[in-house]
């Protein structure tokens, strides 16, 4: 099987130009928390971007009240993660059965998370004992099928959510005040200081954040169904 | 002028050259002219359209050979980068990677090395950025530089991320490919290599067949068109050659320089080689090139095309000696009939008619055979009717009629007349059988005619047993009388001869009388259209017959006439008497020939003289005187001779004037008044 690579994001250094527009309501509703609705699309294409993470980052004190853990599945469904971006809150524990009827062998080197489940099958109860301690990015891989590619989110509190397929999300319970909001893709150099944005957040209105940004080339192995590399060129 | 005369000797030396004993050699020339630039031709021909052949094939190896090494280094390429690609997702090496130790990574990269079965020789692994992480090479650079970077930029920029590039690993040309590490997503690139040695090329030899350099070019000029290395820019890296021939190839590929597109051609050790080149590293011009050198040996088709050299010639040494052996037995089938008809002709020359030449066929030479059997039967034919003509007639007289057109009419010519009749001859045709006289007959007869033709005399017909003689006709010689004579005396003689014969048969002995006489005859064709006669006819023939008749009174073997005398006066003569003959006025004086004056014993001379003395006294009318001498003559003969001899014709003659009264004016002549 060959796997088709797009893209290094390394030399492709190109910049995500943001084109954002913050919108702030300055009047507040008292005892309710603040929420932020977010719209994002691909610049270059105008559509919308799925799978996009915006997290507010709170700061350390504020952090314990909005962090508590939970259980969470990746599955694995036709050899591919299911779900491909999966947003959790640190301390978690993720669970990865196997919807398969072959084996995989689920792994991550990433620096957050550092874990391998060798070969297990459909049935088999994988219950990652361990659970996700450090906020990151964690790429998983399986090492049967190099094109298997998925992200597990680790954010530091629950204010962190995932584009749905129209582009869009939504951030509830934000305490009131100013925040760095960041905002994570996969095809989003990480380097970009405009996916980081301050926003202020109001009891009495909701924030919106909208964004088009500029992606890289999709830079993970496709799965290709034969076997000849000049196909896809 | 001088100029003309040098072109006619050479056109005569080359005339010359091709007049040929013999129509085979001739014959043989003329195919071996024909057939040699012909075959030389087809020879040239196709041994041009050969090498042209063999050249091309030779070429067109090398073209191939050439594309299956592209496709061999591509092959290896991607063996490369199988190998790479395949050992870095081996769990081993991904854990090996995931500890980020650097020792470790740089075992588990010998690992794949070793278990890359000799495909991969180096390993160098560096993060995307370009930082490196392990090299096995120990290359000394922390970060990629140079050549190592651009292909490293190449492969980022590429749609698969893999790259491949030749880079010079501590001197050594590398086959180097490029691909990234997913653990899953792109973490580092690995660079994998293998080195374009000897090892290489044996192995690149083993599926073109062909010999394999890989040279380096330095391109120490500045100007990029020109294309020309010096003596130090040029270095052969690896190769299949021998070391001699890699000097060699070195040499000339300094003269002759880069090229992509023709075919050179190089010498080794053994041969001349077909050489191309493939670009492996560096654009045209560029400092620094390295090309693939592939060579194929012409030789092997040098030896084909040998081989079918040799069957060619021997082809031709079967064809020209087919077609010597057909031109030998062609000739043979034209000169040999030739010969023969030759050979045949030259015996009809010689007179041999007999055997006539049989040649089979139709063709020219049949009907010139048939022509010739012709001729000879026609000369047959004519050779009888002069064979018999020549019987029936004298020889000349046959030559005379055969030569001219017969006609009759004669020419009036002075002609020497000889009659001879054997004496004696009636009286044995009583006593003897008829076959038998004819049989001593036709000895005598040929025996005359014998002794008047070696004397130049014709025999003009034989008369029962008396033979007509002429000289002087048909041809006039000037001592024709002369001959007459000679020719009276020869036959004297040959009647000895011929009665010592019929002594020893017990025939009865024979004697001639011959008369001679010279006049002016008429000779000619007599006769009638259909039947002619040659001939000579007037009074001096009938002359000579009277006088060969007078020998029978005057008992001697010859009477000649004065004339034929005057015509041949160097014989020794006896006057005999002055006559005058049946039908004839003028007196005639006769003389006996006594022989010739060599032969003439002085006895005789001394009869001659007393009978000269006796005639005159006889004609004096002193006829006891001349009596007297006669008797005496008469005396010194034999007994038996006396009676029929000359002197007892006077002595009667005498006894009977003696008893007249003759004339005043008795002119001594004897009249004969019968035949």
């Amino acid at each position: 099987m060959t796997l088709t690579f797009l893209n290094s994001k390394t030399v492709q250094q190109a910049r995500a130009v943001a084109c954002c527009t913050v919108l702030a309501a300055s009047f507040a509703l008292p005892s309710q928390a603040a929420e932020l609705r977010i719209a994002l699309q691909d610049a270059e294409t105008g559509q919308p971007l799925e799978n996009a993470v915006v997290e507010v980052l709170l700061p350390v004190g504020l952090q314990a009240e909005y962090s508590a853990g939970a259980d969470y599945s990746v599955d694995q469904v036709e050899k591919e993660f299911v779900a491909n971006v999966t947003v959790i809150t640190v301390g978690s524990r993720v669970n990865f059965p196997n919807s398969d009827d072959i084996l995989h062998h689920v792994y991550s080197f990433s620096p957050a998370k550092v874990f391998e489940l060798p070969l297990y099958g459909n049935g088999q109860s994988v219950n990652f004992s361990e659970v996700f301690a450090q906020a990151g990015v964690v790429e998983i891989g399986c090492n049967i099928h190099d094109w298997m590619l998925g992200y597990i989110f680790v954010a530091q509190t629950r204010l962190a959510v995932k584009t749905d397929a129209n582009g869009q999300a939504l951030i509830t319970d934000v305490p009131a005040g100013d925040y760095r909001v960041r905002i994570w893709h996969a095809r989003a150099s990480a380097d970009s200081t405009e996916l980081e944005q301050q926003i202020s957040f109001d009891d009495a209105q909701a924030s919106n954040l909208r964004m088009a940004l500029t992606l890289d080339r999709d830079n993970r192995l496709r799965r290709a169904p034969n076997v000849s590399r000049t196909r896809y060129r | 002028m001088s100029r003309g005369r040098a072109i006619d000797e050479v056109l005569a030396d080359v005339m010359a050259f091709f007049s040929f004993r013999s129509f085979r050699t001739r014959l043989l020339v003329f195919l071996l002219a024909l057939l040699l630039p012909v075959l030389l031709g087809i020879y040239i021909f196709v041994n041009q359209e050969n090498n042209q052949y063999t050249t091309d094939t030779i070429d067109s190896y090398l073209d191939l050979g050439a594309d299956v090494f592209d496709f061999t280094r591509e092959e290896h390429k991607n063996t490369l980068l199988t190998i790479t690609s395949t050992m870095t997702r081996d769990w081993g090496f991904r854990n090996a990677f995931g500890t980020g130790d650097p020792y470790t990574i740089i075992d588990a990269a010998d690992n794949i090395l070793l278990r890359s079965l000799g495909a991969a020789d180096m390993m160098l692994i560096s993060s995307m950025e370009g930082k490196v992480i392990i090299d096995t090479k120990t290359q000394g650079f922390d970060n990629l530089e140079g050549e190592w970077l651009a292909l490293m930029e190449e492969a980022a920029k590429s749609d698969d991320g893999i790259g491949d590039a030749i880079i010079n690993v501590l001197g050594v040309p590398y086959q180097i490919t490029v691909i990234p590490l997913f653990l899953p997503t792109p973490v580092a690139w690995i660079f994998g290599g293998f080195p374009l040695d000897n090892t290489f090329t044996d192995t690149v030899k083993q599926s073109i067949v062909s010999d394999v350099s890989i040279v380096e070019y330095r391109n120490t000029l500045s100007s990029q068109a020109d294309m020309s290395f010096n003596g130090s820019a040029v270095e052969v890296i690896a190769s299949t050659l021998k070391p001699a021939d890699q000097a060699r190839l070195t040499e000339q590929l300094q003269r002759t320089g880069m090229t992509y597109t023709d075919t050179q051609r190089i010498v080794l050790e053994d041969g001349e080689y077909g050489t191309l080149m493939r670009p492996l590293y560096g654009e045209p011009g560029a400092p620094l090139q390295i090309v693939a050198v592939i060579q194929k040996s012409y030789n092997e088709n040098i030896e084909n095309l040998e081989a079918f050299q040799r069957v060619l010639l021997q082809f031709y040494l079967a064809v020209l000696g087919l077609s010597l052996i057909a031109v030998i037995l062609l000739a043979r089938s034209v000169t040999r009939p030739i010969l023969n008809l030759a050979a045949r002709v030259r015996r009809i020359e010689e007179g041999d008619y007999g055997q006539s030449t049989y040649v089979s066929g139709k063709d020219e030479i049949a009907q010139l055979a048939g022509s010739v059997n012709n001729m000879a039967l026609g000369l047959v034919e004519k050779e009888k009717v002069r064979d018999l003509l020549g019987k029936v007639v004298s020889h000349e007289i046959a030559e005379e009629l055969l030569s001219k057109k017969i006609e009759l009419g004669g020419e009036e010519k002075v002609v020497t007349v000889l009659f001879a009749d054997i004496k004696g001859f009636t009286t044995m045709c009583e006593t003897t059988a008829p076959e038998a006289v004819l049989t001593v007959l036709n000895r005598y007869l040929s025996g005359i005619t014998k002794v008047i033709e070696d004397n130049h005399g014709v025999v003009d017909k034989y008369t029962g047993d008396s033979v007509m003689a002429l000289f002087g006709a048909p041809l006039t010689r000037p001592n024709d009388a002369e001959n007459a004579v000679r020719a009276a005396l020869a036959i004297q003689e040959c009647m000895v001869e011929l009665n010592s014969v019929n002594r020893a048969e017990g025939v009865a002995l024979m004697e001639a009388g011959i008369g001679v006489h010279t006049g002016l005859v008429v000779a000619g064709n007599l006769g009638s259209q259909n039947r002619l006669n040659y001939t000579v006819i007037g009074d001096s023939v009938n002359l000579s017959a009277r006088l060969e008749g007078l020998t029978r009174i005057y008992g001697t073997p010859n009477i000649v006439s004065e004339v034929s005398l005057q015509h041949a006066p160097g014989f020794v003569y006896q006057e005999l008497d002055l006559v005058r003959v049946a039908g004839k006025s003028e007196p005639v004086r006769i003389y006996q020939v006594i022989g010739a004056q060599e032969d003439v014993t002085p006895e005789q001379y001394e009869k001659i003289r007393v009978f000269a003395d006796a005639l005159a006294d006889y004609r004096a009318q002193k006829w006891e005187q001349a009596t007297a001498k006669f008797e005496n003559l008469q005396l010194s003969l034999p007994v038996a001779q006396r009676a029929e001899s000359l002197y007892s014709v006077y002595l009667e003659r005498m006894t009977y004037l003696y008893k007249r009264k003759l004339p005043a004016d008795w002119d001594a002549v004897f009249t004969f008044d019968r035949k």
